[in-house]
């Protein structure tokens, strides 16, 4: 068993990490796609604790000896499958403004030939946004 | 491949803007029915300004994205405007563009699809670091051995590419395709690759752009995406006209 003190602070914590998810969800700061898998952490190690038999069993499966421990395991393999989906998502992402950043040249070089020498060319030194913020040396 | 092929140049470019002009204009010299496309990828320089005063479509990234993205850049424009041949040319003028006639040659008379062009094969003159050599020499030989060819030289960047590679480059977005990694790729796509000497001059100005850090770490980036490569299936490319 794990003491009574255990499992209330990891059911405040718990209550904390949902009541902040849920918060940032209601103030459009984290959308709904990726605050599934953080309530889906809350809900799993809430259930763990709650249901002690659960737990038991599990911590006798695995081998460890203190049931705390598995609480643990799988709190660090819920943060590791949240750190594996968002460098997944930030691959997707990176593929994507590579792709819009394609065909913002071709586009840019289009609208250059159509509105003659003197318009709006793009690429000189200086003129459009996010100059100073780009990557250097990685050609 | 028809007799008159439409040949478009690509030079993919990052603050290159000290020799851009005299490369644009010894191409535009030396092949004068090739069109040119400057690809400015996202420097500060004047790069894009040299590039349209020498009379180049420039194409600009807003920001740096590398060196083949780049290239790819420049096979997406050519295949959306339909051209039969790209040929690759380094901005900062170690290529010689009078043997880009070379490069197009075994595509038009022999049917290649990929033409690449070797520091190591005759054409002398191109001293390389050891440390560097070792290094080529490995990606070399791993290539070698996965397209069943013998490559000398993975890493120069003057080729030429007819229809086929052209849509295979244009349309299968991937980061793999630099290097080796590249030729393995377009090998197993059943594209036809020949390698021809290439005159490679020591760098005018500037200095390479491989750093400590990174060489070190692109072996293993290297062994990483062939084998990514080798785990998926073959492209398959649509004939083409080749």
């Amino acid at each position: 068993m794990i003491s009574v003190r255990v499992a209330r602070v990891a059911i405040v914590l718990s209550i904390i990490l949902l009541v902040i998810v849920l918060d940032m969800v209601r103030k459009r700061r984290l959308k709904e796609k990726y605050a599934l898998i953080w309530l889906f952490t809350v809900a799993s190690m809430t259930l763990l604790v709650v249901w002690q038999g659960l737990l038991l069993r599990l911590t006798a499966l695995l081998g460890a000896i203190d049931p705390s421990s598995t609480l643990f395991l799988f709190g660090i393999l819920f943060a590791l499958a949240i750190l594996l989906h968002l460098s997944v998502k930030v691959s997707e992402f990176s593929t994507r403004i590579r792709i819009l950043a394609k065909e913002m040249a071709m586009l840019n070089a289009r609208v250059a030939e159509l509105s003659g020498p003197s318009c709006c060319a793009p690429g000189n030194a200086g003129a459009g946004p996010g100059k100073n913020e780009r990557e250097e040396g990685r050609t | 491949m028809k007799e008159n092929p439409r040949i478009l140049v690509v030079i993919p470019a990052f603050n290159e803007s000290a020799n851009l002009g005299k490369v644009v204009a010894e191409v535009k010299r030396d092949a004068p029915g090739a069109d040119v496309v400057v690809v400015d990828d996202g420097s500060t320089d004047a790069t894009a300004r040299v590039a349209r005063a020498a009379g180049a479509v420039v194409l600009t990234h807003p920001f740096n994205l590398g060196m083949f993205e780049a290239v790819r850049t420049g096979f997406v424009y050519a295949h959306r405007h339909g051209y039969d041949i790209t040929i690759q040319v380094d901005a900062d003028g170690q290529h010689v563009p009078a043997e880009i006639g070379a490069l197009v040659e075994p595509i038009v008379r022999e049917g290649y699809d990929v033409v690449v062009g070797s520091r190591y094969l005759g054409k002398g003159g191109y001293r390389t670091p050891f440390v560097r050599k070792v290094g080529i020499l490995f990606f070399a030989w791993v290539t070698s051995r996965m397209l069943g060819q013998r490559i000398t030289d993975t890493t120069c960047g003057f080729r030429s590419y007819g229809r086929r590679a052209i849509l295979l480059f244009a349309t299968y977005d991937s980061t793999e395709f630099r290097d080796s990694v590249g030729l393995v790729i377009i090998g197993r796509a059943g594209l036809r690759i020949k390698e021809i000497p290439a005159t490679v001059r020591e760098r005018i100005g500037g200095t390479s752009t491989i750093s400590a850090l990174k060489a070190l770490v692109y072996p293993f980036d290297f062994l990483l995406s062939l084998a990514a490569v080798l785990a998926r299936k073959r492209l398959a490319v649509p004939g083409g006209d080749a």
